[in-house]
This record gives structure tokens, C-alpha cells and sequence, in this order.
């Protein structure tokens, strides 16, 4: 303990304790130390979940651009409403609840703008026609190709569920998140959720077991 | 377990959530129905190979844009702004409250244009105030609405040096709004 003599009298004053880098911090302490005027606690949030919202948001709209985009609004809003955030539930769910609800209303607006369905089409018609990368050199042009072919099958099969099996399945069998914090992201009770994960797997399954033989 | 049972139950097979005997079930039926088998096998592949998509990278402008937008927001948002803001408006809508309900209990149409009263009157009554200057109001029948209970008498205060002493009469304001 450091003795600090200031205007004649004496006093005991603990050393300031070198300040916690941000990456060794969970969640919760991270956004305290936004909250409290660091503003680099923000750039880390923004570090820790840009991949995961991007994956998020691309696999239940399937469409990477608007994927960023919206991403970008999560970030925002989080911005906006951080102060408003509750502490004591996880920021995890709660990043991830304005994510899902940005994606909901995109999948909305989706159908009911054609001209946007029309982009979406066009986008995947070029992704089918590009040329075949030959990323792995060991494998024979035929393997990548049913390779490819059966990636681009599960990504569509993803894309027939209904807007909202595919955000409970994506939670789940992507993000692996668990029953509960799917429950408080999408709003739901439990049993809506798993009535809707089952009937999500039971669709998948049922799409894409014709394809694989 | 049948078929029907066995999709019905499927998620929580997957998950392991079947009780024992209903997780031994499961099993004894997917080694019987080829059915299912294949629908258990069709699924477990096609997550696998999602899992397997490589994890799609923001661009590389992702971080600068969003700089750019959270600086934006941030102006806008500064909280002193944000404050008075909400002060101004809280403050609009009460004057703006106020002006109506004045209106109303002083019968003015809302809106009312003033209303010319550049007339000489004669006689008025008067009293005087405490700075010595003449307070005057129009005899009831001499008012420019004498039918109307709702409008005041229009009064007026002049200055003792603005008076003359041999005559009695007063010009209003030129424009008078009701107060």
C-alpha cells in the first residue's frame, strides 16, 4: 500500500491497478467498461461478434450484401440502446435477438417486394454458373463437384423452411445455441420451440433425402 | 415406436432428450425401418455439411463503414442533445396546450385573426393605476362585440403625460387581440 503525503497530511491510497485488456474481459464487463466512457470496449464487441452475426444473418436471409448490411444496423442499435440493456441477462442473447428481428423483417420485406426476390434469384443463378474453384488440389474435379452440388443443395434445403423454422433450425444447428436462449432470442415459449425445431429438422430431412442418392 | 412416433420424437432423439426407454425405441426402429434410416442419415449429412461451409469474413470495408455510422449516430445522439431536445419538446406541447385552452375558455375562434379596433370612443370609463396613468374601458354597448358575453370589454392604459386634459375620449391600439 503506497503512502501518499498530500497538502502535509498523510494518507494510505491504493495503487491504481494497470487497467484489464478488453480481450480477456467476458461480455457483460466489456459493456460496463463501454458504459463507462471506454470507447474501445465497443471496438471489441464489435471484434467478438461481426463474424457471428455476419454467418447468422447470411445463413437464415441468404444473401451476403444485405447480410453486412444489416449487421452493420445490429451494431448500430446496439450502439443506440446499449445504456438500455439489462445486465443481468447475457449480452450474447440479446445481440443475437435484434439480429434475428432485423432478419425476420428482411425475409418479410422480401416477399412482398418481388423486385428483391427477382435480385435474389439473379445472385444465386450466377453462384451456379461460376466457374469450379479447385481449392483442394488432392480431390478429383467429379468429388468437388457433387461436393459443391451438395453444399448448394443443403444451403437451398435451409432456404425452403419457413422464415421462422429457419431462424429457430440456424440457431440451433449453426449457432448452437441452446433451448432456452433460443427461446429468449426468438421471443417464444419453450414448447413453440421445439415444436418448431422439430418440424424444421423433419423438413430438412424430408428435402434433401431424395437429393443425396 | 412407428414412424409417425419416431419423426414426432425426432428432435429430441437428435438432442438427446429421449427418456431411456423411449431413446431404446428409437433405436430399435431406426434398425428396422429403412424409411427412417435414410431420413435420419439425410439429415445428419445435411448438417454436417453446412457445418462444414467455410465461415463467411466481413469485407474489408466493413469496419470503416460502420466507424463512419456509429460517428454519425453518435453526433446525433449526443446525450446533452438528446436531453434538451425532449425539454423543447415537452415545453412545445404545453404552450401549445395552453394557447388552445386559453382559446377556448376565451371564446376565440382558434386561430383569430386580431381584430382591428382603431376607433375613438368617447367617455369611457376610467379608474387610475398605481403609476398614475388612466386605465379605461368601453361602456358595454360601445364594445366591439356587444352581443357577445364571451369577449372582454376591451381596456386600454395611457400614459398621464399622453392625455389631454379637455378631452375625454381615447383611441384603443390600433390592433387589439383579446388581451
Amino acid at each position: 500500500m503506497a503512502i501518499v503525503v498530500k497538502d502535509g497530511i498523510r494518507s494510505a491510497k491504493r495503487p491504481i491497478p494497470a487497467p484489464r485488456p478488453l480481450e480477456i474481459l467476458e461480455d457483460g464487463r466489456v459493456v460496463q467498461t463501454f458504459l463507462d466512457g471506454d470507447a474501445a470496449a465497443f471496438t471489441e464487441l464489435v471484434v467478438r461478434y461481426q463474424t457471428r452475426l455476419l454467418n447468422f444473418i447470411y445463413r437464415t436471409i441468404g444473401d451476403r450484401e444485405r447480410a453486412e448490411d444489416l449487421v452493420q444496423e445490429v451494431f448500430i442499435r446496439v450502439y443506440r440502446h446499449l445504456h438500455r440493456f439489462d445486465q443481468s441477462k447475457k449480452f450474447s442473447t440479446w445481440i443475437y435477438t435484434i439480429a434475428s428481428n432485423l432478419a425476420k423483417n428482411e425475409l418479410r420485406n422480401r416477399s412482398r417486394n418481388p423486385l428483391v426476390l427477382f435480385q435474389t434469384i439473379r445472385k444465386q443463378w450466377e453462384a451456379d454458373h461460376r466457374p469450379l474453384q479447385f481449392e483442394d488440389s488432392s480431390s478429383r474435379p467429379d468429388d468437388l463437384y457433387r461436393k459443391r452440388h451438395l453444399k448448394e443443395l443443403v444451403e437451398w434445403a435451409v432456404a425452403q423452411l419457413p422464415e421462422h423454422h429457419r431462424v429457430v433450425f440456424v440457431l440451433r444447428e449453426l449457432e448452437g445455441k441452446t433451448y432456452e436462449e433460443i427461446a429468449e432470442i426468438t421471443g417464444c415459449n419453450l414448447g413453440t420451440v421445439k415444436s418448431r425445431l422439430n418440424r424444421a429438422r423433419n423438413n430438412f430431412a424430408a428435402i434433401i433425402a431424395p437429393r443425396l442418392d | 415406436m412407428n414412424c409417425f412416433a419416431f419423426r414426432e420424437n425426432y428432435s429430441d432423439y437428435t438432442d438427446g432428450l429421449l427418456d431411456e426407454a423411449a431413446e431404446f425405441g428409437a433405436r430399435q426402429h431406426l434398425a428396422e425401418c429403412t424409411a427412417c434410416r435414410r431420413f435420419d442419415e439425410a439429415f445428419r449429412t445435411g448438417v454436417g455439411l453446412l457445418r462444414e461451409m467455410p465461415t463467411v469474413m466481413p469485407s474489408r470495408c466493413f469496419g470503416n463503414t460502420l466507424r463512419q455510422k456509429i460517428r454519425h449516430e453518435a453526433v446525433a445522439s449526443t446525450p446533452a442533445l438528446r436531453r434538451w431536445s425532449g425539454v423543447a419538446g415537452a415545453m412545445l406541447i404545453v404552450t401549445v396546450i395552453g394557447v388552445v385552452t386559453w382559446e377556448r375558455r376565451e371564446g376565440l375562434p382558434s386561430g383569430a385573426a386580431p381584430v382591428a379596433l382603431s376607433k375613438r370612443y368617447r367617455t369611457p370609463a376610467h379608474t387610475w393605476d398605481a403609476r398614475n396613468s388612466m386605465v379605461v374601458q368601453l361602456a358595454q354597448d360601445t364594445a366591439p362585440y356587444p352581443d357577445d358575453p364571451f369577449h372582454p370589454i376591451p381596456s386600454a392604459t395611457i400614459a398621464h403625460s399622453a392625455l389631454y386634459a379637455s378631452d375625454l375620449s381615447f383611441e384603443t391600439p390600433a390592433v387589439w387581440n383579446g388581451h
